[in-house]
């Protein structure tokens, strides 16, 4: 009894562990293509350069991570960054201040504004039990709008020296601003794992009512988390201005989706509960590669726009896994039942029977190249229909 | 096809029964639910199937309605063999069905909800809303709604008012036997017997009806005959008219009477009380009064009562789980006010919900961390999470509650029922409470770790705790608790002493025998 339970908890954590190195693989096949491809990627400037990129996202993402964990999303995180950046941008600039002192009372006011619109999020939808998704989309407009009205649409520049100095420090190749970015992922570990809090987090997602009823404030940690996220996107903003030497009120727009992208592509789950911030920080990773990677082997931005999300998701999506394996032929036997040619889906040979009816008449074939072959009226031939791959996808 | 017949025939028809179910067995893993029952249903009569809970009524209305399949036995409609292979093949066999839990879209209109199944359409494959209409004013009249517009949406309607268009509903297809699960558990007094004129009139019509009800008096105003089940098996089946309350309850509970299993502990009433309740209103009570009851330091008080009795609300509004409309509760002589679970388990309360996956347990999360869910912040320190101190307190736990598992890190949703629970049970106990509250303290758990439960629940009290547990099997009860309070329509409706405990006794305060029915009308 005893070893039939071990064995039955025992698979799962299998499974986990082989997910989990899943998107560290994922990682490394990606980057052994690109380097294939490409002989520009494996250069120690372009990878700098994608650590660079990749740390914003990063940073956005682990603070989303919190909110994802408990089963709520965050769509503000990206004009909550132009907020804390404007904001930042002015206390930096502000005449009569020593630059030192200056950036401090930066960090501090980016930390703060970051952690109210976190705070007001989460406390909205907590205490009003309204859902994160309309609360923080209303955000996204009101940051953006105090941004945009709190600098009359203009940008701040004009940092101290050694604010952007700062932002341009390398370590051995790695840009210092991405240490920060994964020393920050290391602390939200260890929150996540080694405080009531974090435990909290995965508790509230798994089971809110459960947490309740144990007599702990529900949405006390709810608004913790949305605060986290806030603080995060507080933190990105001023990475944003360290690395860019400017503050503007149309920064980040359309961050929140990266962020999403990350933290799911990390393996946390969207109902809550369930993942964790080192995969976040594999899937900020995955999707700054494939973004440069993309560059590197010249597709244009918008194609580069349309590939990511696609090829995000095809290593990681059970379905696409299915078709690769009827494609290999091992369903095949089924298929044939239901009229498709093999490794062609149901959809597919759906989809193709008005024009070219593969089981009936002369005039067999597919709408491909080759010409139709009338001496074989009831098969299929396997080679031809590379261009059914359309009805694998998901 | 009926009114083809010759008089002789119809005779013989009437005679045969429409439907007939013999022998017919189910089991859920190792449990049985049906032991061979059998039942006869004649054309144009309105059979009652009376029960206690778990005695196989609902087993049988999934195995009639299609939705699952009979093990073994003989089910006959219209003379010839029935098996269902689908809830929609039960359907067109003229099998109908209204579940006491309501299926209306609130937001589409009636005449929408009753032709939800089949659409009419015109030509162009749009919706043929005024056939639609039509169609549903006809199903209306069935039920004698003569006077309501079809175009209505539901959400304006009344809950009676939705229960006769679920049966309006029904009927608009092809009906030999309608089927009603606890039809009247939300009615008023009004309501019901405007309910037993259509049903008549249904009668007349030639339908049969299949009447699920915990509530004796209108079974034995409604219906023709009545059948009791007992453990899956069929105990009796007679006319109404032949038959009394008394004895269809006295055949519900079956001849052997339990007795208190446990030898009677010498009372010791010189005990103070743990907790008072006075005029304690839920939510969910519509009645004007509340309960009252107190509770004493190493007792443990029952409280039995049909499902939707109002005995869980009690316990949730003891907890601050669901706030109450009024209600003094002492602790300890001290009046507390409990606003929050928070609340409650400061003044050393802990409720074990009878929802164990959806309110007990975290399931994907450890054994360890599931045993620490509510004493976590005490064992911390400075909000970092002591997993030795957390570790050790499991491994205690473990071995006083004899919990089997295989190790403490695995996920709690890798044991088995009876262990599952004693994870709840135990990360209530880590904080020592002085007052317990149990709903359904051995749902879903097998024979022999509900005797460990029990015997730790014995223990607890021992030492003093003051235990209120709510369960609807009767024999638990009987066995374990020192007194045993009975609770109908949201009131307490008697009390028993141990030397009084029977099962007869208390069926008969929870189906408010002694009392009639409140007539409360559009209580929403």
């Amino acid at each position: 009894m005893t070893t039939n339970l071990a064995t039955r908890a025992a698979r799962p954590n299998a499974q986990a562990l082989i997910r989990k190195l899943g998107v560290g693989i994922a990682l490394l096949l990606m980057m052994l293509i690109f380097s294939l491809a490409s002989e520009h990627f494996l250069t120690q400037g372009n990878l700098t350069n994608v650590l660079t990129q990749v740390t914003i996202n990063l940073i956005l993402a682990t603070g989303m991570t919190f909110v994802i964990l408990i089963g709520g999303i965050d769509l503000s995180v990206g004009s909550v960054l132009a907020l804390t950046a404007v904001i930042a941008g002015t206390v930096i600039t502000a005449p009569g201040l020593s630059p030192g002192m200056a950036i401090l009372f930066a960090i501090g006011a980016a930390i703060v504004v970051g952690l109210v619109c976190g705070v007001l999020n989460g406390a909205i939808s907590a205490l009003w039990g309204l859902p994160s998704f309309i609360i923080t989309l209303g955000m996204l407009n009101v940051a953006r709008g105090t941004a945009l009205e709190f600098t009359d649409a203009k940008a701040i520049y004009n940092f101290p020296e050694a604010f952007s100095y700062v932002g341009s420090i390398l370590v051995f190749g790695v840009p210092i601003l991405f240490l920060v970015a994964v020393a920050l992922v290391a602390v939200a570990w260890f929150v996540l794992s080694h405080t009531v809090f974090g435990r909290m987090i995965y508790a509230i997602g798994n089971n809110e009512e459960a947490v309740r009823l144990a007599g702990h404030p529900v949405a006390l940690y709810k608004i913790g988390a949305f605060a986290v996220c806030g603080i995060c996107a507080g933190l990105a903003a001023v990475i944003y201005m360290a690395r860019l030497g400017i503050a503007s009120p149309i920064a980040g727009v359309a961050f929140e989706l990266d962020a999403i992208a990350a933290v799911i592509i990390g393996g946390t789950s969207l109902s809550g509960g369930k993942g964790s911030v080192i995969g976040t920080l594999f899937g900020a990773l995955i999707i700054g590669v494939l973004a440069n990677g993309l560059i590197l082997l010249g597709l244009s931005d918008f194609e580069g726009c349309a590939a990511i999300p696609v090829a995000a998701h095809f290593p990681f999506s059970p379905g696409v896994g299915r078709c690769r394996r009827q494609r290999r032929g091992r369903f095949r036997p089924r298929a044939q039942a239901r009229g498709c040619c093999r490794g062609e889906s149901r959809h597919a040979r759906e989809r193709r029977r008005p024009r070219h009816a593969c089981r009936r008449g002369p005039r067999h074939g597919f709408p491909t190249r080759s010409v139709p072959q009338p001496r074989q009226p009831r098969k299929c031939r396997p080679r031809q229909h590379a261009g059914v791959r359309d009805g694998c996808r998901r | 096809m009926s009114g083809n017949m010759n008089s002789g025939a119809a005779d013989r028809a009437a005679d045969m029964p429409l439907l007939a179910v013999d022998g017919v067995r189910k089991s859920f893993g190792g449990i049985r639910a049906l032991d061979g029952v059998s039942l006869s249903v004649r054309r144009g009569e309105i059979h009652a199937l009376v029960g206690e809970n778990g005695a196989g009524k609902s087993t049988l209305i999934k195995i009639l309605t299609g939705a699952i399949a009979r093990d073994a036995g003989e089910i006959q409609l219209n003379g010839s063999p029935y098996v269902p292979s689908s809830p929609a093949a039960a359907k067109a066999a003229g099998i109908q069905c209204v579940y006491q839990e309501l299926n209306m879209l609130p937001d589409l209109s009636i005449a929408e909800n009753i032709a939800i199944e089949r659409m009419p359409r015109n030509r162009l494959g749009l919706v043929d809303h005024s056939r639609m209409n039509a169609e549903a004013a006809s199903a209306l009249a069935t039920v004698g709604l003569t006077d309501i517009d079809p175009t209505l949406p539901v959400r304006q309607l009344g809950i009676a008012q939705m229960q006769l268009i679920e049966i309006a509903r029904a009927l608009s297809a092809k009906s030999d036997v309608l089927i009603l699960d606890e039809p009247t558990a939300t009615l008023t007094d009004r309501e019901v017997q405007r309910l037993a004129g259509i049903l008549s009139g249904l009668r007349a019509d030639g339908l049969s009806i299949l009447f699920v009800s915990h509530h004796l008096e209108e079974v034995f105003r409604i219906c023709d005959r009545v059948t009791v089940f007992r453990n899956g098996q069929t105990v009796s089946s007679a006319r109404t008219a032949e038959t009394t309350p008394d004895l269809v309850v006295r055949q519900m509970v079956g001849r052997t009477l339990q007795a208190a299993t446990a030898a009677p502990k010498p009372t010791a009433p010189q005990l103070p009380e743990a907790l008072a309740v006075a005029d304690l209103r839920t939510k969910a009570n519509p009645q004007t009064t509340g309960v009252s009851f107190t509770l004493r330091e190493g007792e443990i008080l029952g409280l039995a009562g049909l499902v939707g009795s109002g005995r869980t609300e009690v316990l949730r509004a003891l907890f601050g789980a669901d706030p109450s409309k009024s209600g003094i509760i002492r602790i300890a002589g001290a009046e507390a006010a409990i606003k929050s679970p928070a609340d409650a388990i400061r003044l050393g309360m802990a409720f074990v919900t009878e929802d164990r996956k959806g309110e007990g347990l975290i399931l994907p999360m450890s054994i360890s961390s599931n045993l620490s869910t509510v004493n976590l912040t005490t064992i911390a320190r400075a909000g970092l999470l002591n997993l030795g101190q957390e570790t050790v307190q499991a491994e205690a736990m473990r071995k006083s509650l004899q919990i089997k598992l295989g190790h403490i890190s695995h996920p709690v949703s890798s044991l088995s029922g009876g262990n599952q629970q004693k994870v709840v049970l135990g990360k209530w106990l880590q904080i020592r409470p002085r007052i317990l509250l149990l709903d359904e303290p051995t749902r879903g758990v097998d024979v022999g770790a509900k005797e460990e439960i029990y015997g730790i629940l014995r223990g607890l009290a021992e030492n003093g705790t003051a235990i209120l547990v709510v369960s609807s099997e009767l024999p638990e009860l009987m066995g374990l608790c020192d007194r045993i309070m009975v609770m109908s329509n949201h009131q307490i409706t008697g009390q028993l002493e141990r030397t009084a405990f029977s099962e007869e006794a208390l069926l008969r305060l929870a189906y408010g025998q002694d009392e009639k029915r409140k007539v409360t009308e559009n209580d929403d």
